[in-house]
Order: structure tokens, then sequence, then C-alpha cells
């Protein structure tokens, strides 16, 4: 059984590979009581999410990630999660720092799920 | 230029050398004289000191030269000629390198009369290209020292033999090996801008002989189309006047238009024309401010893409009367264009859609003020929003979603507190259960606009937690820092820190807050879990050293806070993860808000926000006295006015007949 560092590294490499790729896809990594605040605009529910991640302004995206820090969350095995990291987007050059702040949880049947997503650049 | 190189031999040091002597194009060992950059005849640095000077007024002032005046690479040369320092120095260096190198040098003079040809791009992306040279000079001087430190084994200075612009591009010229150094420099970043380095191949020389060996009718041609443009051209106004070309008296003499593919032949020609009338892009953002394409009959702008190219600074454009139609057909002005303010498109079909396509509009047109005469919206919405758009993805600003004041207060408490009395923060925030973890981030991009050295992270890698670099199981668990004992150690080794004062400096920070339901009661007493806040901080600390200078820090910080257990502190932090960086301005939305801006993160509520905010600490009393979740909370207090008693009251008196529901969920699997 993965320890929840693992986990959270195991995510993270996911997840932005993911989000790189195709970020529409992100939707089974979420759940209806899921909320992601992005830029301090927050949606909920895993519909919602993944067309507020479709709808960003921008299309080529590449995340590099500098940081990643993890703590047990609560006795249900949910785990925080701190990125911190690069990204750059379309043709852009100057990379941007940015954190990000993960809560996932169990979702019962062996794999997890992000309850909370909270991103924000944090640096142009 | 081979030819004009031999014949001048003045007998080479290396005496075993007699091939140029036989009048041969040598390869090796060749003759002193050698073509400079410009392509004018320059005696070899090695030479008599009557030479040498010769060869330096030959430098120093490109027109003595006389002879090559070559105007296809001429645009280039102002750049350089005017440096007399750099090509002193130039010639410094040359001095002091051995004859060997000189003659290295020779050989790619010689060997290469039009030497191979690099393009370059990314300058006008640069710092440099506000220079008043538009960066010109300070990018060959780049490229120069950096390629030359790169080849340091053969110790061979790198030199470039001519410049010119091409569009933003900037054409170099250079001995091969030369070329070969300086295309070692493709996606090197200068003043802040990577450069796209690439093989400049033949058409631009063949356009350079053009230009070089203009034919008379095309010169008449040009000198036609220069005519024309300037009749065209209101200098008080700044306006180029382009409507109606095909009405054009003078064009309709020259008889360029043959049946209907008037415009888009006739117009890159103009633009071309137009483009080699102005030495530099910001002679021609000062001549040229606006422009007419009025009764072209343009069903799209294919055909006038060129002013796109040409012509990308210009603010105003007016497209009336012509047969577009729909927002694509601008697609081909691309996303230049990116500082026009007015727009018009009056008298074309695309007309009555104009309303519903405003947004896209703005958002193609960052600096656009006012369409079809309309304003839709004042300068200082566009200053605004150009704000916010220095970052592709729009900044916001920080959503403090507070629940009964219990974030604020925290914050307000923590920020000098972690600076002044650490301990005494662990007793009023933190119990045997919160957690502490730090990682460092050495690698966040800074901005090239700060000079200021990274302090070293010295005190603080022992400590670091960052999963992508630490493997190790045990250290990872080291590392982790659960109960006030195990925080007090952490924090008494880490450095002392300075946060500047949140009231009188909340811009330096970015804090956000949101409810996070299904946190574990400490109390036991609900088994679903309780609410809590997700707090996450982002700012900067002056690190206390005895150091002179100021070792400042950027941070992010999230906390996770909840009810604390019996006997403790009534909210406790569970979470404290910080990732610390090297200081950079964070990223704020102060400007990119118009109008009032919101206050960033704890700030003054007004009267309904303080009064929703009392309702909600009322409501989060009654959550951590019940076990109720937040909504029934609130539905109950609504029931007994807001009185927490009554409504605890209520609660005992019916709590058996509530749903389970009504409690605060743990579960959310």
């Amino acid at each position: 059984m993965a320890n929840f560092q693992d986990i959270a590294k195991q995510f993270t490499e996911f997840y932005y590979n993911q989000f790189d790729q195709d970020r529409k896809q992100l939707g089974p990594l979420y759940r209806d009581n899921s909320m992601l605040t992005f830029e301090s605009d927050s949606v909920a529910g895993g519909a919602n999410i993944v067309s507020k991640l479709s709808g960003l302004p921008f299309e080529k995206v590449k995340h590099a990630v500098s940081t990643l820090d993890a703590q047990p969350s609560g006795e249900n095995g949910g785990i925080l999660i701190l990125v911190t990291g690069a990204l750059l987007v379309d043709e852009e050059q100057r990379p941007m720092n940015y954190s990000q702040t993960f809560q996932l949880l169990p979702d019962g049947s062996g794999s997890y799920f992000i309850f909370n997503d909270i991103f924000k650049l944090v640096f142009g | 230029m081979l030819q004009r190189a031999s014949p001048t031999h003045r007998g080479p040091r290396d005496s075993s050398s007699s091939a140029s002597s036989r009048g041969r194009i040598q390869k090796r060992k060749a003759g002193p004289p050698r073509v400079d950059r410009d392509g004018d005849l320059m005696m070899d640095a090695e030479g008599s000191g009557q030479k040498r000077k010769s060869a330096r007024v030959q430098l120093g002032d490109k027109d003595s030269s006389g002879g090559r005046g070559r105007r296809g690479r001429g645009s280039g040369g102002p750049f350089r000629a005017g440096n007399r320092g750099i090509i002193n120095a130039q010639q410094a260096i040359m001095r002091g390198l051995g004859a060997k190198q000189s003659q290295a040098n020779i050989l790619g003079s010689r060997i290469t009369s039009d030497g191979a040809m690099l393009r370059i791009d990314g300058l006008e992306s640069s710092k440099a290209a506000s220079n008043p040279d538009g960066g010109v000079e300070s990018l060959l001087a780049f490229l120069e020292r950096k390629a030359s430190s790169l080849d340091s084994k053969s110790n061979r200075t790198v030199k470039i033999k001519k410049s010119s612009m091409k569009g933003d591009s900037v054409i170099i010229t250079a001995s091969p090996n030369d070329i070969e150094a300086i295309q070692k420099l493709d996606a090197f970043q200068f003043a802040g801008a990577p450069l796209s380095i690439k093989a400049y191949d033949s058409p631009s020389r063949d356009l350079e002989k053009k230009a070089d060996e203009v034919s008379p009718s095309a010169q008449q041609t040009k000198d036609m189309f220069r005519d024309i443009l300037a009749t065209r051209y209101d200098p008080t106004l700044k306006l180029l006047n382009l409507s109606a070309l095909a009405q054009d008296p003078g064009l309709i003499n020259m008889g360029v238009f043959d049946g209907n593919t008037t415009t888009s032949k006739v117009f890159p020609a103009l633009m071309a024309v137009c483009d080699g009338l102005f030495k530099s892009r910001q002679e021609k953002r000062e001549a040229i401010v606006s422009v007419t394409l009025a009764d072209n009959a343009l069903v799209n702008v294919g055909n006038v893409s060129a002013l796109a190219q040409k012509l990308p600074d210009i603010k105003n454009i007016d497209l009336s009367r012509n047969q577009i139609s729909q927002l694509s057909s601008l697609d081909a002005w691309g996303k230049n264009f990116r500082h026009i303010t007015t727009l018009i498109l009056a008298g074309n079909p695309i007309e009555p859609q104009l309303p519903s396509l405003k947004d896209e509009l703005l958002k193609r047109y960052p600096y656009l003020e006012i369409l079809n005469g309309i304003q839709i919206r004042t300068a200082e919405e566009v200053a605004a929003s150009i704000e916010a758009s220095k970052f592709p993805i729009p900044l916001a600003a920080p959503d403090f979603r507070d629940v009964g004041q219990v974030g604020e207060n925290f914050v307000r408490q923590f920020v000098p507190m972690y600076d002044t009395n650490r301990s005494a923060l662990l007793t009023n925030y933190y119990d045997a259960q919160s957690v502490v973890s730090i990682s460092i981030n050495m690698f966040a991009p800074r901005n090239v606009k700060i000079s200021a050295p990274i302090p070293p992270w010295a005190a603080y890698t022992k400590f670091s937690r960052n999963l992508v670099k630490i493997n190790n199981l045990p250290t990872q668990m080291s590392r982790i820092h659960r109960g006030s004992q195990a925080i007090n150690t952490l924090w008494n080794a880490l450095p002392a820190t300075r946060h500047p004062d949140l009231s009188t400096q909340p811009d330096k920070y970015l804090i956000e807050c949101h409810p996070l339901p299904g946190l574990v009661d400490p109390n036991g007493q609900s088994p679903r879990g309780v609410d809590g806040l997700i707090v996450t901080m982002h700012g900067e600390f002056e690190e206390e050293s005895d150091k002179a200078e100021k070792a400042l820090r950027s941070f992010s910080r999230t906390f996770i806070l909840g009810p604390g257990g019996p006997g403790g502190p009534p909210i406790i932090v569970i979470s404290d993860m910080m990732t610390l960086r090297a200081w950079g301005p964070l990223a704020t939305s102060q400007s990119a808000v118009a109008a009032p801006a919101p206050a960033p993160a704890p700030a003054t509520a007004t009267a309904p926000e303080l009064a929703e905010q009392q309702r909600q600490a009322v409501a989060m009393g009654l959550v951590q006295r019940t076990g109720l979740n937040f909504n029934y909370a609130t539905l109950c207090l609504q029931e007994t006015g807001w009185d927490l008693e009554q409504a605890f009251i209520a609660f005992n008196a019916n709590k058996e007949r509530l749903p389970a529901d009504a409690f605060a969920t743990g579960n959310f699997t």
C-alpha cells in the first residue's frame, strides 16, 4: 500500500500531465462535491470544474512542478498537497509562478478524488 | 571580395606561405587585409600603425569607405558603425590576440564573401527593444560575446560582419565558423526574451541583390508607389489613407490592376515600399498612427494582411464600407494590432452584429476603446484590463470567504505572532494534532528585473520536505512536524522573520479563505466531521539576519483551521504547509480590477457584510456546539431570531427528530 507521499506524487504527476495534454479530461478526478478555486473564482461539481478549466483563456500550457509537499488530512485518509511551480501558457515566454493546494479524499474504491483545488498565480 | 583581399597581400608573418604570392586564393595563412562587418576593406589590426589608423577611419565612418555602399545590408550599418566604442574594443581584443586568431578571422572574412547568414528573432520582445536603435547594437554585442565565450576552447573571437533588419528579424552575416558558434545560442535568453536563431537562406540574399541592383523599371515602380504613398499620407493626422485604392489615379495609371486581384497584388507592394521608408519600427510608429482602408471592397483582411506585419503599432483602423461580414474576416491580421484603440467597421455587413461581438473584439484588441465611433470602454478600463492581461491567466482579487471571522482573526494574529512570539502562537493555535511542514522552491522563475541576490537557503534546506526531491521515506517522515512540541523545535530552528504589516501593507499579501467541511471532530461528537476553513496565504517576509543586506523571501502557505479539542484552543491549525522561494513581487490584481477594487484579504467589511459575518459567526458557534451542519444551524438560528442560546435550546429539544443530514458530514465518498 502506497504511503500518502507516494500517492501525492503520483497524483500530481498525473494531474499536470493530463492538464497539459488535455485538461478537458480531468473530469474523473472531481466529484459533485468537489470545489475548484481558480484565480479566486470558485466553482463546484465535476462538470462545472471541467467547463471552467476548459474555458481558461489559453490553449497550450505546461506546468513544471518545483515543490510538492503533502500531509495526511483527516482520519479518512485524506491528503493535503501543496504544490508550487512554474507554468508557461501559449506563446508566453515568461514562466509564471503558481501555487496550488489540493485536498484529496479517498473515493471508497481504492482511489482518490480532488475535494478541494485552489490555484493561484503568485508572481508574474 | 576574394579578389580584393588577395592582391593587397603584404607578406604574411608566416613566411612559409607562398600561396598568396602566387595570386591564388588561399584558405590558410592568408594575408592580413580583411573585410570588416560592413563589407568595407579593412587593414589587419596587426599591420603598421599607420595602416591601422586608416582602417579605423573606415570602420568608424562607414560612408567614407565608399565603393561598396550596399543598400540592402547598409540598413544595418548605422547600428554598427555608430558605435565606435564597441569597435575600438573589438580592435583592442584583436590586437591582444595572437596572429593565429587574427588569421582565423581573416580567413573567415575571406572565404565567405557574403558569409553565411542567420536570422535572429526575439529582439522585439526583449527589453533591449526600447533602446534607441531597437536593441540591435546590444543584441549583436551579446551574440558576439556569448558565442565567443561558448567557443572558448578555440579561443576565438566571434565577429558579426553585417547586420540588417528584416521586419522584426535581425539578419546577420558572419564566417561559417562564427555562424556555427552563434547558432548555438538559439533559444538563449537575451534581455528577458528567448532568441530564435535560424539559418537564413538565399531568398533574402536574392532580395538584397535585387535591392542592390534594382532594374530601372522596378526602381521606377518603387518611386511611383512612394509618390502615391506621399499623396496619401497626412503628416498632421499621422494618417495613411489607403482607402479606395482601386480608384487611385496613380495606381490606375501604373496599370497595376488586372482583373479583380487589385488589392492582393498592390497592397503588399505598397506596404513594402512604405516599410522601406522607415529605418526603425519606432520611426514608423511615430509617423503612422492611423490607417484607413475604407472603400476597398474587402471581404476579409487577407489581401491587406501586410498591414499587420508592416505597421503593427498603429492605433486606429478604419475599415468603413467594405464587405466584412464576420469577425473571422479579420483573422488574417492575427494577434497583431495589439495597440488598436479605434476600429471602424461602419458600412460593413458585420455592423449589426457588433454589439454581440464586442467582448470578442476586446479580447482581440486589448486596447480597443472606440468601436464604430462608440466608446465601449474608458482608457482607465483599458489600463486595468491591460494590467490584468499582462498575465495570460486573468488575475482576480483574492476570494476571502470567511466564516464568523475565524479566518480573518487567525490571519491577523498569526502574521505578527509568527514574527514576535512563536511560542505564544503555538499555544493559541496549535495542539498535539497540528502538523507543520515546509519546503523550499529553489527554482522559482524570477523577474529578470530583480537583481537582488537570493540569500542562501542553508537555514531551511535540512527541513525542506519537497517530495519532488526527497524520496527517502524516513527523511520524508522526519521532516513532518506533528504536535506543538515538534513544531516548537522546528520554529526555533528557523530564522526569525519580519512580515509586512497586514493592515498597512495589504498589497504584500494574497490571502484566500474558504469553508472546508468534513474535518475530524476533535470532540468526537460528530462522527461525520465538522466544518473548518482552508486558508491560503501568499506573501513575503524579511529574514532577520546579522548581515547588512535585507534577506527577503516569498512564501505560499496553506492552513487548515478547525475547531480545537477539549481543553485546548477553540480554533486550531490542523495543517500548516509552507513553501519558500526567492523573493519576487506578488502577482496582485490590484490594478487589474476596474472601479473600486475589493480590498485584499482580510479587510474591513461593509455593513451588510458585517451583519452577514456576525450571523455566520453565530451559526459557526452553533455548529461547534451542536455538530449541526452549517445550513441547519443557519435554519435553526433563523427560527430563533439569531439568538444562539435559544437556538441551542431548540436544538436540544428537537435533536432526536433531526434528519441525519442535518449534521455536519464527514463522509464524502
